[in-house]
C-alpha cells in the first residue's frame, strides 16, 4: 500500500518552519484553509513569505494581521462584496508588509 | 513546472516593471517582439483545503479555483479535508479536481476547516463571522485578543452555522 | 434619475449602455469586483446577443472551467475574449488605470486590492470597457499615481487589444486616436456637460466636436434587468442585487 499520510494538525504543520515561502489555496471567501492557518498562527511562526494563488482574502488576511508574514505575493487580495482585506490594507499602508504585486 | 521563468503577455508599459525588478523584458526568441518573463512561483509549503481525501494524500479540490495548480507548484503540500474516504470512493464520486498523493505530504481531517469561508456544497460563507472579523481587524490592539480567541476556536474546524 | 416614461437606477443605465456595445456572437468575460459588467453581459445575452459566450468570475453558472482561473486567463492570453471590463481607483487622461496604490507604492496612502491580471487583459482583450461607479476629480486624474495597466504600450510589444470606451455614472468617454487622450462622447440624461467637466480632473473636449446624450434603458431592457438578470446576479453579488435594480 502507499505511504499513509493522515496525521494531526500539529504533526502536519511541523513542515512549516520560520522564513519559508508559504502558499495558500482558496479564493477570497471560499475554500480557505482557515483551520490550518489558525493552528499555524498559534505556533507563533515568523518571517513567512506568503504567496496567494492568485486571488485571495480571508486566510491571507488572518496571517498578515497575525504578523506571521513579512511579505505577500498576490494578483489580488480582497473580501469581495465585504470590501478590502483589513490587515492587508493596514500593514501595506504602515510599511510593515512587503507587497509583491503579481500581474 | 521546474523551469525558472515563464513568459506573460502584456504588462510592459505598466509600472509592474518598476515595482517588480525581478520581472524582465526579453526579446521573443521565436518572433520580433518584446515579451515579459516572470520568475517561477514555487512555495516551500502550500496549505490547501479539500472536499475529500484518502489516507495516502489523494484528494479532490475545487475545480473553480487554482488549488490543483498550487499543489503541483509547491515543494510540500498540507491538505485539510472535510472527509476522509477510501481511495475508490474518492475517484468514483469525484466532483472537483483530483490531486495525486504524489504532491501531498500530509492530510489532516478537519471538517469545517474552511469556515468561516465557504466550502462548495458543504457550507456557505458565515457572513456574521466575517463581519466580526472585519470589525476586529480595524484596530491592531483589539485584534490581538480577537485573533487568539479566533484561532483557539477555529483550529479544529469552525462551526459552519 | 427619471426620464419621461421610466425610472431607472444608475447601475441599470450603466449596465444597459455597456450591454449595447456587445454584438451577437462576441465572447464577453467579466472579472472580480464587477457587478455592473456582469449585469451588462447577461442583459446582452438575454436581448440582442443570445449567441454570445459569457464568463463571469465568481459565478457557478457562467464559469465552465475545470482548471480554475488558469484556464480563464489562458483564454484571454490566446485572444479568445472580445470584451473585458476593467476599473481602477484612478483612471487618467490617457486611460491608464491604478488598482494598486494611491500615493507612494512602498508606503501608500491607500492600498487597493491589486491588478488581478489587468496588466495582461488590457493588452490582449480586443475591446476593454473601463468603468467606474464614481466620477469625481479624485478618480479621473491627469496622471495615475501608479500605472497598474497602461492604455498604450511600446510598439515592440504585441498588443492586439485595448480601450473601447469608459462608462461612468455621468458619461461615456472615448479615446481620441490622434491625441491619445480621453474625450467626451455622451452625457447621461439629466446630466449637464458642465457637471461632467467639473467632476473630471483633466480637460475633456467633445469627441468629434459633438456631445450626444446617452440613450436611456428601454422598457424591455429594464424588464430583463429586473427579472432574469437580477436573479442571475444575486448568487454572485447578493448585496449589489438587493439595491441596484429598480422596479
Amino acid at each position: 500500500m502507499p505511504t499513509e499520510k493522515l496525521m494531526s494538525p500539529s504533526e502536519a504543520l511541523s513542515l512549516v518552519t520560520d522564513n519559508i515561502t508559504l502558499g495558500l489555496g482558496g479564493g477570497p471567501l471560499a475554500m480557505n484553509p482557515v483551520a490550518l492557518v489558525a493552528a499555524l498562527i498559534l505556533q507563533k511562526k515568523e518571517g513567512l513569505r506568503l504567496v496567494v494563488a492568485p486571488i485571495g482574502g480571508f486566510a491571507a488576511d488572518l496571517l498578515i494581521g497575525a504578523d506571521v508574514v513579512d511579505s505577500v505575493e498576490f494578483a489580488q487580495l480582497g473580501f469581495e462584496e465585504f470590501g478590502m482585506a483589513p490587515s492587508f490594507r493596514r500593514r501595506s499602508q504602515d510599511g510593515s508588509l512587503r507587497t509583491l504585486d503579481h500581474t | 513546472m521546474g523551469v525558472p521563468f515563464m513568459p506573460v503577455r502584456g504588462v510592459i508599459g505598466s509600472d509592474y516593471t518598476k515595482v517588480r525588478p525581478d520581472f524582465r523584458t526579453v526579446k521573443n526568441p521565436y518572433g520580433h517582439d518584446d515579451i515579459l518573463v516572470v520568475p517561477a512561483v514555487s512555495p516551500d509549503v502550500a496549505l490547501i483545503h479539500a472536499f475529500r481525501a484518502d489516507r495516502y494524500g489523494n484528494c479532490v479540490v475545487s475545480s473553480a479555483l487554482d488549488d490543483a495548480l498550487l499543489a503541483r507548484a509547491s515543494d510540500k503540500v498540507i491538505v485539510s479535508a472535510e472527509e476522509i474516504v477510501s481511495t475508490s470512493e474518492l475517484t468514483s464520486s469525484q466532483r472537483g479536481n483530483f490531486v495525486s498523493r504524489v504532491h501531498v505530504s500530509a492530510v489532516v481531517h478537519l471538517p469545517g476547516g474552511a469556515a468561516p469561508t465557504s466550502c462548495g456544497t458543504y457550507y456557505r460563507e458565515n457572513e456574521e463571522a466575517l463581519q466580526r472579523y472585519l470589525a476586529a481587524a480595524k484596530d491592531s490592539v483589539l485584534f490581538s485578543a480577537y485573533l487568539l480567541e479566533f484561532c483557539l476556536r477555529y483550529q479544529h474546524g469552525g462551526d459552519p452555522s | 434619475m427619471t426620464t419621461p416614461g421610466f425610472a431607472y437606477t444608475t447601475e441599470e443605465l450603466m449596465a444597459t449602455l455597456m450591454a449595447r456595445e456587445i454584438s451577437n456572437g462576441e465572447t464577453v468575460a467579466v472579472g472580480t469586483f464587477s457587478p455592473i459588467p456582469a449585469s451588462a453581459a447577461l442583459l446582452a445575452r438575454e436581448s440582442h446577443a443570445p449567441d454570445s459566450e459569457v464568463f463571469i468570475m465568481g459565478s457557478r453558472d457562467w464559469w465552465p472551467f475545470s482548471e480554475g482561473s488558469l484556464e480563464f486567463f489562458n483564454l484571454a492570453q490566446r485572444r479568445r475574449f472580445d470584451f473585458f471590463f476593467l476599473s481602477g481607483a484612478q483612471i487618467d487622461r490617457q486611460g491608464n488605470i491604478n488598482l494598486q496604490a494611491i500615493g507612494d507604492y512602498y508606503r501608500p496612502k491607500v492600498r487597493l486590492p491589486g491588478g488581478a491580471g489587468s496588466a495582461m487583459l488590457y493588452y490582449m482583450v480586443r475591446k476593454v470597457i473601463l468603468f467606474k461607479t464614481d466620477h469625481t476629480v479624485k478618480s479621473f486624474v491627469e496622471k495615475v499615481d501608479l500605472v497598474t495597466s497602461a492604455a498604450s504600450s511600446p510598439p515592440a510589444l504585441y498588443r492586439p487589444g485595448g480601450l473601447h470606451q469608459v462608462v461612468t455614472p455621468l458619461a461615456i468617454l472615448v479615446k481620441n486616436a490622434e491625441t491619445g487622450f480621453l474625450e467626451l462622447r455622451s452625457v447621461h440624461p439629466g446630466i449637464s456637460v458642465e457637471k461632467v467637466r467639473a467632476n473630471t480632473g483633466f480637460t475633456l473636449p467633445a469627441f468629434g466636436g459633438h456631445i450626444a446624450e446617452s440613450a436611456p434603458p428601454t422598457a424591455e431592457e429594464l424588464t430583463i434587468l429586473r427579472g432574469h438578470v437580477r436573479e442571475a446576479v444575486t448568487p454572485i453579488y447578493p448585496a449589489f442585487a438587493k439595491q441596484a435594480f429598480g422596479g
